[in-house]
């Protein structure tokens, strides 16, 4: 009961504070300053921002907000028409100038493929430092078991 | 513009909803570029929104700056202000995040400077019991009691000392203030409970205890 009155007389104090006013002429200033400041702010403004806001209010007046929406997606699909044609063509052109390699005989090209494969390799091996063989695969093969299950003798 | 000062006065709900209604109006006239319309909210605000910013900083000057700054931010923004809460609610959230921004940059920096209390103080009654507390055979001294209500408000946490602010000085409800911080009634409470206890040690000379 007595913390309730103190709690009400503290309020009550505080309310004197009030009374602590800037001087009379001050909120009237304060209405000239703050459109003083406005008019400043305004002419600070960019010609782009100017722009867009003119553009915004053109189309808010005449509430084309819905057809400018209509009008971008036209755009899009006008667009994906377009792309889709010009890939058609491009594939049809391709098939027509077309024309088969001539292959020689699988038993011939197979060795010397793999001979030069094996060559390529080899000089990669030989000439390269370690650090560059990031494309090499490494595979640890745990060679007790490798031997246990295949009988190897030794 | 003269000085209305009513102490410890809660707006009715009527007017304060013909309040509400009439700062609608404005606040769709300023929407379509009517400036006079704003100029009205400026004018209507300005004085409370002045005493919530003084008080909360103590510092005059800056309060004059702050003020304006409140204002530019609310005509830039009132584009995106669509009426779900009151204009009061929205303008006085505004004003309170942006003081307490201030606050915390100012942190640093110290130096206060106050208004002169007005000399209507010396009839108000609950000034007339104060000063009769501290010294009932002296003629009050307003300055006494200024110097000791400013050093308790600056005791306070910037968070409490806006709780503070505006439900003892500037007389708001609890929800208002718990609308306006976003957090809860409970919580307004529970801050203003520990702004008295904190603030009774520098207040004790002027209460009856």
């Amino acid at each position: 009961m007595e913390e309730n009155q103190e709690h009400s007389e503290i309020s009550k104090l505080l309310q004197l504070k009030q009374y602590e006013q800037p001087e009379e002429a001050f909120f009237d200033d304060f209405l000239q300053d703050f459109k003083a400041r406005q008019r400043t702010e305004l002419m600070q403004v960019s010609a782009r921002a100017l722009f867009i806001e003119r553009l915004m209010t053109f189309f808010k007046e005449r509430n084309a907000y819905q057809w400018a929406g209509v009008g971008a997606l036209a755009c899009c699909v006008l667009g994906l028409v377009v792309f889709s044609q010009s890939n058609k063509q491009e594939a049809s052109s391709a098939v027509s100038s077309y024309q088969a390699p001539k292959m020689k005989p699988e038993t011939d090209a197979k060795p010397q493929q793999a001979s030069q494969d094996f060559a390529t390799l080899s000089e990669v091996q030989i000439d390269s430092p370690i650090e560059e063989l990031t494309d090499v695969e490494f595979v640890f093969v745990d060679l007790n078991q490798k031997f246990l299950s295949e009988d190897v003798e030794f | 513009m003269g000085k209305e000062i009513t102490v410890g006065d809660h707006v009715s709900e009527e007017s304060s909803q013909q309040g509400v209604d009439a700062d609608l109006e404005y606040v769709k006239a300023a929407q379509q570029g009517d400036v006079e319309a704003f100029d009205q909210l400026v004018i209507k605000y300005s004085p409370k929104l002045y005493g919530l910013i003084y008080n909360m900083t103590s510092h005059a000057e800056d309060t004059r700056d702050l003020l304006q700054d409140v204002f530019a931010k609310a005509y830039r923004s009132l584009p995106k202000f669509l009426g779900k809460s009151s204009f009061y609610t929205w303008i006085y959230s505004i004003s309170v995040n942006m003081t307490l921004n201030y606050l915390k940059k100012k942190k640093r920096r110290g130096g206060y400077s106050f208004d002169p209390m007005d000399e209507a103080v010396l009839n108000n009654e609950n000034f007339i019991d104060a000063s009769h507390h501290s010294n009932p055979t002296k003629q009050a001294n307003i300055n006494e009691l200024q110097k000791k209500l400013n050093i308790a408000l600056q005791s306070l946490s910037n968070d409490h000392r806006a709780v503070v602010t505006m439900f003892d000085i500037q007389g708001m409800r609890h929800s208002q203030i718990a609308e306006i911080m976003n957090i809860s009634e409970g919580t307004v409470r529970s801050r203003l409970f520990y702004a008295h206890k904190q603030m009774r040690v520098f207040l004790e000379e002027f209460m009856g205890h």
